[in-house]
């Protein structure tokens, strides 16, 4: 029986980055290397939204076996809307950080390297896919480590001192991640003998039923978790964030932020649903755990943001926060909850990575200056990359017709159902909310305050940032526009899910 | 409808569009563009008839209308604006960020208008929010360190209030997001007080109720003189506003009278008013001192409005348009002296009618208005009121109306002895030689208006008495209270 044509779309993403990543070494030149990377992922997008577009309407979740091998020996990828969705956000999203960054990326990597560097994030956009469509569990263990090495490696692109020590850093402590994430599946595969998620999820749910192995079960759930917590920065163990996004080239840090953070906590996601299910997590109290360290992670990010003058540092800081966002959604342990912490993290791939590639060109204009001291005025010189900054400024601390006011209203609306979690949710929202104006409208009015340290000569207009940030200005702005026919989908695809 | 949108949009886009014009040209264009605004206010005031709707997301709407309140409010508020551009172009001070500053003001006269003609809760939401962003930069305009922080002191209060209507929005559910009805949307009672004293508490937070008053004296304090009047008057306005219509047009009277919210909103206005006018009384900075009192004042109009009776409801409306008028005018007039001679502090205006005799004859007036005296408008208001907190009856309505005379009494005592000293500094005061007069016919000129703004209000109350009566009506659907 032939399969649909779109069906082949997931495993031909992955393999097409891989193959381009693979192609890179032969690149002598970076802007060679760049028109490859970018190419490979704005097709792996338009596909990607082929895709989306042909699932939601069908409201299908297939199944796509690699090889002839038949579960549970092979290994499997499944994509429903919503990992397409995600896939589009992905790819997307790495094609315009790759292309507002590049004027960044072709001054800070040196020449030799750049293919390297783009080889890595080929790869790195690979990985994020494969954790989205995996249907296997150890599969989503392998691409956890490309992922996690791709990732060192563009943090370390930039080749100063300050980066090669906060990549260790981040190297270090994400192979802790890795590590008890690894543990964790050894121990599911020892209780219950299945890699593929289907099958776990049969067998998880028979162990339940007899109540066996309910330790060991907490304990996977636990290890996990916190693995996944490590990777993606929560509260407590966000400490490597601020220096290795806050150090790193312009794409590195966007593609780092808005991205790659998330695709541990998808992964997460489904394991939740489809191997544990809902319920099953619910009891074993990892969901409380999740919203104690959201909203902490919440208040604590912003807090360390408002004393930061570095601002991509700030940035960082920020998207702590914002990860604090979504795993509070996650842990209020409703269908509702989980939509809303996807929305979050859909628009915190649009929002950051715009406010990360307009601060680059702000310090591009200003002189290479990184503290918002000596960067006032800088959007007098740009006033595209003053205007995006601000509108992402804005978005995050939640005007209305923006799509940070959605998340907000979203999370809410999901904290309503919980009586016990209601106020503290509510009372977190608003005083994070509070947080984020009083660090990013200083920012803003620093940035548009004509000051001595506006450079004076006349800066070439730089068309590739132009196109990039106006890209994801336009997503700010729809996804705050038009929630309704996006949040459907998310629902739809969690649906499916279960 | 075409009104509407354009007495909305002219002063959003003029405003943008002041940032590139030239200095020596800002004053004229402001000028112009203010009187303009004012037409088109006007115009849309009386003849605006029709609304301005926009669908988002499936879910939220932008609804803008004009009803009678908002007609008034209309008018009140590009008049005070006009007057404001007036006063900056006369005073001669920002020189080098003038058209910076008009810009915003012009940005933030649209997002005013905005939210009075919004016809439902999340459109008003939006615009409280702009008028947040917008209004902060112009407190920056004051341009010292103290000026930042103050600044920052708004923007934190501005969106701890704003974050609090959010989470009332969320409690109240998706009935609350209708568009606004005579008589309050009929919503399901489990947490609907609990909603609207969020709601109160946020909206409050413009309108300087405790406790979220305390960003009030730093920005009228350190931003530009007429910034602080605009602040007092107008956008105070805007946050009673705002209360009103929560209280009237999405929650009701039927659900929040009698009921421990109200109880404790009330208290929170007296606490407000008490605070604010024993503040003032040593306060010796004179803008300072005004703001304690604007701080005071506008909690009447509150009190007013939280009796829910129609004597209260037509106090406040009232006070909110004296008040409006009397504290802009007696900004204006620190200004003048700040201008003329350079003090700043209380103690140091002694004998300064000397210098300026008109301008300090109109402050005393505007200060007999603020305080309650008649015949002026602030007597004609703080009388409608007691009356409202009399007819609310029981003993919190008794101890309202005690701490009414009580904080008029205060405020009387903060403002009477500065005319005093001014116009009659003893026998022992030596007079400095005079100067020539540096204050001109635009700084005087807003005086006067204001000044016989309040005289007509008193000696017309009839009118505006019988507008606000119309209006309770409407609203209450015939309660006779």
């Amino acid at each position: 029986m032939m399969l649909p044509w779109y069906q082949n779309i997931p495993f031909a993403s992955i393999f097409l980055l891989m193959i381009a990543g693979v192609l890179m070494l032969l690149m002598k030149r970076g802007k060679s290397a760049f028109i490859l990377a970018f190419t490979v992922s704005l097709t792996v997008a338009a596909l990607s939204a082929v895709l989306t577009v042909a699932l939601y309407t069908g409201n299908e979740r297939f199944v796509y076996t690699m090889g002839e091998f038949p579960a549970p020996w092979g290994n499997e990828l499944a994509a429903g809307p919503l990992e397409a969705l995600l896939a589009f956000m992905f790819s997307m999203g790495v094609a315009l950080s790759l292309l507002g960054g590049r004027s960044d990326a072709a001054n800070d990597i040196l020449a030799p390297k750049q293919s390297i560097f783009y080889l890595m994030m080929c790869e790195l956009t690979a990985a994020m896919l494969a954790l989205t469509y995996t249907n296997d569990i150890f599969t989503g263990y392998v691409f956890i480590e490309i992922s996690t090495l791709s990732a060192c490696s563009i943090v370390m692109a930039r080749d100063t001192a300050k980066t090669i020590v906060a990549t260790i850093r981040y190297l270090v402590i994400s192979l802790l991640g890795s590590g008890l994430f690894l543990i964790g599946v050894v121990m599911l595969y020892c209780i219950t003998g299945h890699l593929l998620i289907p099958q776990l999820g049969e067998k998880i749910a028979e162990l339940v039923a007899t109540g066996t192995y309910t330790e060991p079960l907490t304990i996977v759930a636990g290890l996990l978790f916190i693995g996944v917590a490590i990777k993606s920065a929560l509260f407590p163990f966000y400490a490597w964030l601020p220096f290795a996004h806050g150090g790193a080239t312009t794409s590195s840090s966007a593609v780092l932020s808005g991205l790659v953070l998330k695709s541990y906590i998808i992964l997460l996601v489904k394991l939740f649903y489809e191997v544990f299910t809902i319920e099953v997590i619910r009891s074993l109290k990892v969901t409380n755990i999740m919203f104690a360290f959201g909203v902490i992670g919440m208040l604590v990010g912003s807090w360390r943001a408002i004393k930061e003058e570095h601002i991509k540092r700030m940035l960082a800081y920020s998207s702590v926060s914002q990860v604090g966002y979504i795993f509070m959604g996650l842990g209020l342990g409703t269908n509702l909850g989980v939509a809303a912490a996807f929305y979050q993290i859909l628009v915190h791939a649009a929002t950051k990575p715009m406010l990360f590639i307009s601060a680059g060109r702000l310090i591009d204009v200003q002189g290479h200056e990184k503290s918002l001291y000596r960067l006032r005025g800088a959007a007098r010189s740009d006033p595209l990359a003053g205007v995006l900054f601000t509108l992402g400024a804005l978005s995050m601390i939640g005007l209305p017709l923006l799509a940070g006011f959605i998340v907000k209203f979203g999370l809410a609306s999901a904290s309503l159902i919980n009586p016990h979690r209601m106020w503290i949710a509510l009372g977190a929202l608003v005083v994070s909310t509070v947080l984020n104006a009083l660090y990013y409208l200083p920012a803003v009015i620093a940035l548009w305050t004509p000051s001595g340290f506006m450079v004076r000569v006349k800066q070439p207009r730089d068309w590739r940032f132009a196109v990039s940030a106006s890209a994801f200005g336009a997503f700010v702005v729809l996804l705050g526009v038009s929630c309704l026919p996006v949040i459907d989908l998310i629902e739809n695809g969690l649906a499916l899910w279960t | 409808m075409v009104l509407l949108l354009a007495s909305i949009l002219f002063p959003l886009i003029f405003g943008a569009a002041m940032s590139r014009v030239k200095e020596s040209r800002a004053d004229a264009l402001a000028l112009i563009g203010g009187c303009t605004a004012l037409a088109l206010n006007v115009a849309a005031a009386l003849f605006s008839r029709g609304s301005v709707y926009a669908f988002f997301g499936g879910v939220f709407e932008i609804l803008q209308v004009l009803d009678d309140a908002a007609r008034v409010m209309y008018v009140l508020a590009a008049a005070l604006f006009l007057l404001a551009l007036v006063f900056i172009s006369g005073e001669g001070e920002y020189r080098p960020r003038r058209a910076g500053l008009y810009g915003f003001l012009f940005l933030t006269l649209g997002a005013l208008n905005q939210l009075y003609a919004a016809g439902n809760l999340f459109t008003f939401y939006l615009c409280f929010e702009l008028v947040s962003l917008l209004s902060f930069p112009l407190v920056l305009h004051g341009g010292t360190q103290r000026a930042r922080r103050a600044a920052l002191i708004y923007i934190g209060f501005s969106f701890t209030g704003t974050a609090l209507a959010l989470t009332g929005m969320k409690i109240a559910g998706e009935g609350a997001l209708l568009p606004f009805a005579a008589g309050g949307l009929a919503l399901e009672a489990e947490n609907s007080l609990a909603a609207y004293l969020l709601f109160a508490l946020g909206f409050g937070c413009k309108a300087g109720l405790y406790p979220l008053s305390a960003w009030l004296v730093p920005a009228a304090n350190e931003s530009p003189v007429a910034v602080s009047a605009l602040l007092a008057g107008v956008i105070a306005a805007a946050g009673v506003f705002g209360v009103f219509r929560v209280s009237y047009e999405v929650f009701g009277s039927e659900l929040i009278a009698g009921s421990w919210a109200q109880s404790v909103l009330i208290a929170l206005a007296c606490l407000t008013a008490l605070m604010g006018a024993m503040l003032a009384l040593h306060e010796q900075v004179l803008k300072k001192r005004l703001a304690y009192l604007t701080v005071s004042q506008v909690s009447f109009a509150l009190i007013g409005f939280f009796t829910f009776t129609k004597a209260g409801f037509i106090g406040g409306m009232a006070q909110i348009v004296c008040h409006a008028c009397a504290k802009t005018g007696l900004f204006f007039g620190a200004g003048a002296i700040k201008r003329e001679t350079g003090f700043t502090r209380v103690d140091e205006m002694r004998g300064v009618a000397r210098d300026m005799p008109g301008t300090m004859i109109l402050i005393t007036l505007l200060a007999f208005s603020a305080i309650g005296v008649p015949p002026f408008g602030g007597f004609g208001a703080l009388w409608q009121i007691g009356s409202g907190a009399l007819a609310f009856g029981g003993t919190g309505g008794t101890l309202a109306l005690a701490a009414l005379v009580l904080s008029a009494l205060l405020s009387a005592g903060a403002l009477l002895p500065l005319a005093r000293d001014a116009i009659f500094p003893g026998k022992d005061f030596i007079a400095c030689v005079k100067a020539p007069p540096k204050i001109g016919w635009r700084v005087f000129a807003p005086l006067c208006v204001l000044c016989a703004a309040v005289l007509a209000f008193g000696l017309l109350f009839g009118l505006l008495g019988n507008l606000a009566e119309g209006v309770y009506t409407n609203l209450i659907g015939g309660w006779a209270a």
